[in-house]
This record gives C-alpha cells, sequence and structure tokens, in this order.
C-alpha cells in the first residue's frame, strides 16, 4: 500500500465502529443544544442575564486552543503519513498542551463562579460544559496514544492509519461540540 | 505532504478569523446578528467535520448524515434564537 493510496482512496476516517459514538454523540449533544435554544427562545431576558455573567474573554481563548489544538491533530496526521514520525509525535504533543491550557482555563472559569447562586441558565452552563470537558480529558487520552504509538511505529500500515484517524476524529469531535456551545453559551 | 499541511494552516486561519468576527458580532444584538453567528458557526463546523475530520474524503451515506447534522443543528437553532 503506498502513501498515496492511502490518502487518496474514498474512505471512513478510522474504524467505521468508531463512527457510531460519533454520531451517537454528536445526536446527544444536539438535544443539549436544542435545550439551550428552547431556553433562549423562551426565556430571553434570564437568559441573557446569565449570558453576560460569563467570562466571554476565556470563552473565547478556550476556543482559540481548540482549534490550534485540531489544525496540530490534523497537521501529525499528515507527517505521519509520510513517515515523519518525530515531527508527528511533537505535533501530538503540541495539541496535548492546548487541551491541557483548555482545562486549565476551564478550571479557571468555573473558580470564578464558586459562590454564586445558581440559577437555571448556570445549571445548564455547568452540566452542558462539564459533559464537554469530560470528552476533553477523554480527547487528551487519545492524543497521549496517538503521540505513543508514533514514538513505537517505524513505517505506516493500515492499523496504525486506523488508530491515528480515529484518535484524531475523536479529538476534532471535541473541537467541533465546542464551537456550538461556544456560540450558544456565550454569543447568540 | 506540503499542500495538505498548507491547507490544514490555511483552515485553521479560517477558523481563527471566523471565531474573531463571531466575537466581535457578539456584542451586536437582533436577528441579523444573531443568524451572523449562526452562520460563521455553521462554516466552522463544516470546515472541521470536511477537513480536519476528513469527512470529505468519505463515502456518500457519511457525508450526507453530517450535512444533514449542520442543517438540522443549525437549522433548528436559526428557528429558536429569532423567532
Amino acid at each position: 500500500m503506498t502513501t498515496t493510496a492511502v490518502v487518496r482512496r474514498r474512505h471512513v476516517p478510522g474504524e467505521a465502529e468508531l463512527w457510531i459514538l460519533v454520531l451517537g454523540d454528536l445526536a446527544v449533544f444536539t438535544v443539549f443544544f436544542g435545550v439551550l435554544g428552547w431556553q433562549h427562545h423562551t426565556h430571553p431576558a434570564s437568559y441573557a442575564d446569565g449570558q453576560a455573567g460569563l467570562a466571554t474573554g476565556l470563552g473565547l481563548l478556550n476556543t482559540l486552543l481548540l482549534l490550534t489544538g485540531s489544525a496540530l491533530v490534523a497537521s501529525a496526521l499528515t507527517r505521519a503519513r509520510a513517515g515523519h514520525w518525530v515531527a508527528a509525535r511533537g505535533g501530538y504533543l503540541l495539541a496535548i498542551a492546548c487541551g491541557l491550557g483548555f482545562v486549565a482555563v476551564k478550571a479557571v472559569e468555573y473558580a470564578g463562579h464558586a459562590g454564586e447562586p445558581v440559577d437555571e441558565f448556570l445549571s445548564y452552563y455547568y452540566v452542558f460544559t462539564g459533559i464537554h470537558l469530560a470528552h476533553v480529558l477523554a480527547g487528551l487520552v487519545c492524543l497521549a496514544v496517538a503521540a505513543r504509538r508514533c514514538g513505537l511505529a517505524a513505517r505506516w500500515d493500515e492499523p496504525s492509519e486506523r488508530l491515528l484517524e480515529g484518535l484524531g476524529v475523536y479529538w476534532h469531535l471535541v473541537d467541533l461540540l465546542w464551537i456550538v456551545l461556544f456560540v450558544l453559551l456565550y454569543l447568540a | 505532504m506540503e499542500t495538505t499541511l498548507r491547507r490544514t494552516w490555511l483552515v485553521w486561519a479560517a477558523l481563527v478569523a471566523a471565531t474573531l468576527a463571531a466575537f466581535a458580532d457578539g456584542s451586536v444584538s437582533g436577528t441579523a446578528a444573531t443568524l451572523g453567528l449562526l452562520a460563521l458557526a455553521a462554516v466552522k463546523a463544516a470546515l472541521v467535520i470536511g477537513v480536519y475530520m476528513e469527512v470529505g474524503n468519505a463515502p456518500t451515506w457519511l457525508r450526507a448524515v453530517c450535512c444533514g447534522w449542520l442543517v438540522v443543528t443549525f437549522g433548528g437553532l436559526a428557528v429558536l434564537l429569532t423567532a
């Protein structure tokens, strides 16, 4: 199998079974997005008050961290396909740093709300960002596995392709979910 | 490889630009501003799915499912947030 053939043929990224998890997660979060949209629709004043209490700058910083992490993971996969394992491993490690930055910023944000009375908006904020944060932590484990694989792999083969693609897809899912949460919780 | 890497970071630049535009738009209220925010988020989501998740190079069924998710999610939110 040549590198060109791996890159160009039309195929499901990662293992096909992974997409049951990915699409299931998307479906669950779509319900969450609907709940937030419904709250916005039915209680616009209290929703706007809740939004005003959030640190939008920290939300923006976290968005930039996840976007950068995603670009690093996509670049790392490209480098792994070309057999540049050291550079690929470096990309995954930098993406892990972005993810850890996200967790740190989220901790600062949560600490800023400590002691505040928890109204309906803040309840949704904690539940949905908390579930998303659990996804970030799982994604960090995925990136650690990818970095380790790059340290062990000597050549690009089918198992390496499936594994690194799948781990990357999960990390990008985390980014994708945050893109929608950021708009709904902080901006819209 | 260089072409793919260049595309990856061009997409990143577009995603960052869209995020900053949304951040600026977030200080403006009204239906048009809300639709603008959702449109920017939809473009960002489509870029992440199509390029970073490589769904753009996936079989038709997966592209259709992801496209359907984008339409349902952002269409539904547009209705809820502006009605």
